[in-house]
């Protein structure tokens, strides 16, 4: 049973090996998480100690109460997952349209569209505050849902329509082209062969693109200032304070930004790892 | 040719271009334009133009050297340490392991949190006596690292974070590229008595090139620019010592308002990376596909 | 044209028209606020001229403040019962509050000014008075208010933040100077002199179990008042930074003292570590200011308080005071409905009824006259105690220059505290570090 799980011709040194870097890894990332989650179960916001214990000896959930129900988490939880949501699928959508056509198409200027879609991130971050908030300001998207979107789909874009043009060159075009034969259309095509084919780099780039969006402070700050639209990383972040924060809240309501994701992590798994191979499409 | 149509290109690109025409190329002109004039909190509201006296003061800035060689620095470790632990971790989930899913999910963590909150919980790590780090290297007998407040260990320090952060996106982006890389032509490898690294080098690589030069690609421009781990780390005032080109922008313009200087230093840096990435591409020739 | 293309254009249709229907959804009612909240300005502009008072009171005219109180002591329903006697007084005025981390709060402000927007009035560090007032960003208010209005404040506390010599902000809560907290289990009486202090400490120090004093070793404002106490200023009259000074020296070498000398600080502290310690009882004396007290009383901590004590070869420490003062948007000047909406709701938060439910959030000092004969300010023993440190206290220089200093002395003193510079060098680095960073202002 046990050595049809794993690759054949592995031997058990190297699939011991294997477990250990991985364990090593995951460990890794995780403690410094664990680390935050210590905080949250203190009492009055201890932040230091010098023991390492991963639960302290008067863990309490007084923090996940106060980070639930006294700030409006669930307000910055419900707009933190509309803006995610939508800016990635419709800006993967506008994508897989835009890597079709770089792939699939020899027009004039494509090499140079596809490099200034590149270059369009190039430009430092902190410049484009000041003429961001001046354009969204005139066209009255400040405070609005779609002032936080339009630029989160522009940031993503480039990367996904970049990856995803990789993913199509792959995919021989005999495909389409029989498909053509038998009177599909453009539509038919993206939908029933070319997404389909392409589902872990879709994956990638919707959970990219969701990623962004989800943890984006610096626009966020900028375009949602009422409280009932801030999204979650803006609202954690009004709970520091220069000089004093109440840490344990703080950590609380981090852990809580995290789980949703980590959820989507493990929902995603299938569309990652097991979504079609191409291998498995090729002849 | 399955479309000869000419038109249709470029209505296929069309809805992408509007969007990124709306939000960068508005703000890369104004941010081009404001580099000419001495906008400063001495003529905030009322800015003229002073031609390129913010990019001589910038050149002729002795400082601009040795900040631009600790960015390329920080950009080369970085991107190398994710690139090749990214790879790496990405082959082994990429076998039959079981509860490699589960092993996958903890090992994207770093991505799951915004990352000043990541940086926040690894600067207090890095605290003398009292993060875990210190106490840590304290056990195995290695003390007296100030990570905070010797600027050399701090710069250490965010790069750690920065890796630590980094390495989950590449990962993820390997593992998807791995997809497309069919299964047999590892067997016909295997069958020609192809050695395992060997393998990895000549049939892996250039089959995942595709997808993985404008992740490099992107991700060299995302750490050249990643001011919130300098910044954060450093409790908000970075020393000469640990600055990149981007957390002096980031300094430049918000806690001295002097946006002339810091859109001069803006361009300077566009031009660096547009020069640094058009040819990386055209290296990899990025813009071909594996069939072309 | 071919069928093919009739297609593509309808599937780039759907998706155009998709991503604007679902936005335009999204933004829609955003939108119709933005809306109603233009239509007062229009309403003003067209007023303007013709003055016509009913037509004002008609509309309803918006107000946004932005404050950037700590949200764990001042909630949600605060403010909300803090604004609710305004918006009863006033029907016609509606009030937006908008809260900020103080870190953002100039750069948020300076780029929305900056673009013609942002709110009419911003609660903010007086510190931001210089920069504001040289970039044009904060409306002028020698004028705005009546004398009437300004002789119901403490004269001393709005001369001190007047910057050249005219009002930008209105001081409304003073304190923010930092004093001596000791562990009355540790310590029962305050000590008198620095000496005796230090002796104390060493006494209770007991690495890295207890710690004799501890205190923010990354923020300069926290040693900033043993400057003073050593008799050095940052600048001189004319503005100039004078950093490289003999008591710059001697204040260096001080805090050097404190954890190369006398060990009796932990080896790195930021305001986390340092207050952490001493909420844990792990410290006889920490330096801080009245943010720390509600997390004190939380930590169910015995604190003393007392002013720093006399330097051995200076005066009393002259630690920085510091006023939150309300700025206002220099748009206000060109739309007088606003205008006047703003300073009703100044006038209204600066009573001393209001003042004072703010101040005692957070034990600070009022600057409304009346509300200073409140028995809070006189028997309240945090507020005592603030007085008596406040005695010593200098208002902390608002000019633009002070940037370039804070930020000078945060990475060399750190540098010192590291041991990888000498205290007797410091002082000459600490200047031609500052002057440097006070070119990036851009002054000519």
């Amino acid at each position: 049973m046990i050595s049809e799980s794993f690759e054949k011709r592995d031997s058990k040194i190297k699939i011991i090996f294997m477990y250990i870097i991985l364990g090593i890894v995951a460990l890794v990332c995780l403690y410094p998480l664990l680390d935050v989650l210590k905080v949250a179960l203190r009492p009055a916001s201890r932040l230091f100690s010098t023991d390492l214990n991963l639960i302290p000896e008067d863990a309490t959930l007084e923090n996940f109460k106060t980070a639930l129900f006294v700030r409006p988490y669930f307000v910055w939880l419900k707009n933190s997952l509309f803006v995610s949501v939508l800016s990635s699928i419709v800006g993967v959508g506008l994508s897989i349209t835009a890597a079709y056509a770089f792939s699939r198409y020899r027009f004039t200027g494509r090499t140079a569209g596809l490099m200034s879609f590149l270059l369009t991130q190039i430009f430092p971050a902190p410049m484009t505050l000041l003429p961001m908030y001046v354009l969204l300001k005139n066209f009255g998207l400040i405070d609005t849902y779609a002032g936080g979107i339009i630029p989160y789909i522009a940031t993503t874009v480039p990367f996904s329509v970049w990856v995803l043009k990789g993913y199509f060159d792959t995919i021989p075009k005999s495909f389409e082209e029989s498909a053509y034969l038998d009177g599909a259309n453009l539509a038919q095509i993206l939908w029933s062969i070319m997404i389909p084919l392409t589902l872990p780099a879709i994956g990638v780039t919707l959970l990219n693109s969701f990623m962004a969006a989800w943890n984006e402070f610096v626009v966020a700050n900028i375009v949602f200032t009422s409280e009932s639209m801030q999204t979650l990383p803006i609202g954690i972040f009004t709970m520091t304070g220069a000089m004093s924060s109440d840490w344990g809240i703080y950590s609380a309501a981090c852990i809580l930004t995290a789980i949703p994701v980590i959820l989507l992590f493990i929902s995603m798994s299938k569309v990652m790892i097991n979504g079609l191979t191409l291998g498995g499409v090729k002849e | 040719m399955i479309d000869r149509n000419k038109v249709t290109p470029y209505l296929l690109i069309a809805p992408a271009v509007l969007v990124l025409l709306f939000m960068v190329g508005y703000p890369l002109v104004y941010g081009i334009n404001l580099s000419f004039t001495d906008m400063s909190i001495y003529s905030f509201l009322n800015p003229s133009y002073i031609g390129f006296e913010n990019y001589t003061a910038i050149f002729t800035d002795p400082e601009l050297y040795t900040t631009t060689l600790r960015t390329i620095i920080w950009t080369l470790i970085n991107l190398i340490a994710t690139v090749s632990s990214g790879f790496l971790f990405a082959l082994i989930l990429n076998r039959k392991l079981p509860y490699k899913n589960a092993l996958r999910v903890l090992m994207m963590l770093p991505w799951a949190v915004p990352q000043y909150i990541a940086v926040l919980a690894w600067r207090n790590m890095f605290q003398t006596d009292f993060g875990t780090v210190d106490i840590l290297l304290n056990k195995i007998g290695i003390t007296g690292i100030s990570w905070l407040g010797d600027p050399f260990w701090t710069f250490i320090a965010c790069i750690i974070t920065n890796i630590w952060l980094g390495v989950p996106f590449m990962m993820l982006v390997t593992l998807g590229a791995l997809q497309s890389v069919p299964g047999e032509l590892y067997e016909v490898g295997e069958i020609d008595g192809v050695k395992s690294w060997q393998k990895h080098w000549m049939i892996t690589i250039p089959l995942i090139k595709p997808v993985m030069t404008p992740a490099i690609v992107i991700s060299t421009v995302w750490t050249f620019n990643m001011v919130s781990v300098i910044y954060m780390m450093t409790s908000r005032t970075a020393d000469n010592e640990t600055q990149i080109l981007v957390s002096r922008v980031y300094r430049d313009a918000f806690t001295y308002f002097n946006y002339g200087k810091a859109a001069a230093f803006s361009v300077i840096i566009f031009i660096i990376l547009a020069i640094f990435s058009s040819s990386i591409i055209k290296a990899m020739k990025g813009g071909e596909g594996v069939y072309d | 044209m071919s069928k093919k293309l009739n297609r593509v254009l309808s599937l780039i249709l759907a998706v155009v028209f998709g991503v604007a229907m679902v936005l335009g959804a999204t933004g829609c009612g955003a939108k119709q606020d933005a809306k109603t909240a233009d239509a007062p300005k229009a309403e003003a502009a067209a007023s303007d001229n013709k003055s016509e008072v009913k037509k004002e009171e008609v509309k309803p005219v918006e107000i946004v403040f932005s404050e950037f109180d700590d949200p764990n002591v001042f909630k949600e329903d605060w403010w909300k019962e803090w604004l609710s006697g305004f918006e009863k007084a006033n029907p016609n005025i509606r009030i937006k509050r908008i809260h900020n981390n103080d870190n953002d709060i100039r750069t948020n402000w300076q780029n929305q000014v900056a673009a013609g927007q942002g709110p009419d009035v911003t609660f903010a560090p007086h510190d931001s008075i210089g920069l504001f007032a040289t970039a044009g960003t904060a409306l002028e208010l020698d004028n705005f208010f009546s004398q009437d209005f300004y002789s119901q404040l403490d004269k001393n506390a709005l001369d001190a933040y007047k910057f050249k010599g005219k009002i930008y902000g209105i001081p409304y809560r003073l304190g923010n100077a930092v004093m001596l907290i000791y562990n009355k289990k540790l310590v029962p009486e305050a000590p008198k002199t620095m000496d005796e202090l230090i002796a104390k400490a060493k006494e209770l120090t007991n690495a890295p179990k207890q710690y004799g004093l501890v205190y923010d070793m990354v923020e300069p404002y926290f040693i900033m008042g043993y400057l003073g106490g050593y008799g050095g200023k940052v600048l001189d009259d004319d503005g100039k930074i004078t950093l490289d000074t003999d008591a710059m020296k001697k204040m260096t070498q001080l805090v050097y003292d404190f954890k190369y000398t006398h060990k009796i600080t932990p080896k790195e502290a930021n305001s986390d570590v340092a207050n952490n310690l001493f909420k844990e009882g792990k410290a006889a004396f920490t330096i801080c200011g009245p943010w720390l007290f509600k997390q004190l009383d939380d930590a169910k901590i015995e604190y003393g308080l007392a002013p720093i004590p006399k330097l051995a070869d200076g005066d009393m420490p002259r630690p920085y005071s510091g006023a939150k003062v309300m700025i206002l948007n220099p748009g206000l000047a060109k739309n007088k409905a606003k205008a006047e909406a703003v300073k009703k709701f100044v006038e209204y938060c600066n009573g001393a009824e209001q003042q004072l439910k703010m101040a005692k959030m957070v034990s600070e000092i009022p600057t409304n006259l009346k509300a200073l004969e409140d028995p809070y300010v006189k028997d309240d023993p945090k507020v005592k105690a603030l007085s008596e440190q406040l005695k010593y206290a200098v208002p902390q220089p608002n000019v633009p220059e002070m940037r370039a200093i804070w930020d000078a002395l945060k990475s060399k003193v750190a540098l010192v505290m590291a041991g990888k510079l000498k205290p007797e060098e410091a002082p000459k680095v600490f200047q031609s570090e500052a002057e440097k960073l006070a070119k990036n202002l851009g002054k000519k």
